[in-house]
């Protein structure tokens, strides 16, 4: 099953303003849990990429150094309200995530 | 439908394909690069995905906290004025695993990325951009009063 992110596209200017929220424990696998001393495996996203209208705008590698519950921001030059803008993720255990937002103007 | 990471990788090589029209750089093929997130070393991650090539400074800016409250997060922007930024790279030197980041970039994106990363203790952060004049970078240290690697 998918998970859901949380996204948002604005225009405004010309540019879109992308921000998207993931829900991620992003275990780096150092990390003990303190009652039993055992190592919590990582767990983490390593790809994510972003589509404007099905083309691919944005793709990126993330390691264990990303931030539990990554937020992520950036703006795409163009786009018209309407458009659809679609994140989705992968973790190292091969789950998946994604969200869509429609380009609001402002 | 089941969506394994094959079929996503499937997906994301087909729609690179229309992507490939509008010259999109060929880094999206890339592999997950396993060595330089492994690392424990800073040098020798930033060696990899340099590529061991001259980086100087300038044309890139770190927004970040002069003191972060909260390592485990830790708000930055990394933008560029370079034309056709390729890819933003990010690092944070003194971390457990300092390679954090690499962000592939095509020309429909303004050149600057926002995120939050993890800090183990106080660092300097790197970030390095490659784009047709060369690679160039910028480093800015982050006092974390608590860290968040724990």
């Amino acid at each position: 099953m998918s998970k859901k992110v949380k996204i948002r596209a604005t225009l405004k200017d010309g540019v879109t303003t992308v921000k998207a929220i993931m829900t991620h424990p992003m275990e780096t696998g150092s990390r003990k849990n303190k009652e039993t001393g055992e190592l919590i495996p990582a767990h983490f996203i390593k790809e994510v990429q972003v589509t404007l209208n099905d083309e691919v705008v944005m793709n990126t590698h993330w390691g264990t150094g990303i931030s539990k519950n990554p937020y992520l921001s950036f703006q795409i030059k163009g786009g018209a309200a309407g458009d659809s803008v679609v994140l989705t993720w992968t973790d190292n255990l091969g789950e998946t995530g994604s969200g869509e937002a429609k380009i609001k103007a402002k | 439908m089941k969506f394994t990471r094959r079929s996503l990788l499937k997906y994301s090589s087909l729609s690179a394909i229309g992507a490939a029209i509008t010259s999109f750089s060929s880094s999206v093929f890339a592999q997950w690069p396993t060595a330089p997130f492994e690392t424990k070393a800073f040098d020798e991650a930033f060696s990899l995905i340099t590529g061991g090539a001259t980086v100087n400074e300038g044309h890139v800016t770190i927004e970040a906290p002069q003191i972060a409250d909260n390592g485990a997060s830790v708000p930055i922007v990394i933008s560029t004025d370079l034309e056709g930024a390729e890819s933003i790279s990010v690092f944070v030197e003194n971390n457990p695993r300092p390679f954090i980041t690499t962000f592939y970039l095509n020309d429909m994106l303004a050149s600057s990325v926002s995120l939050r990363v993890k800090m183990r203790e106080t660092s300097d952060l790197i970030a390095v951009v490659k784009s047709p004049k060369g690679q160039f970078m910028a480093r800015q240290n982050v006092k974390v009063t608590a860290g968040g690697c724990g």
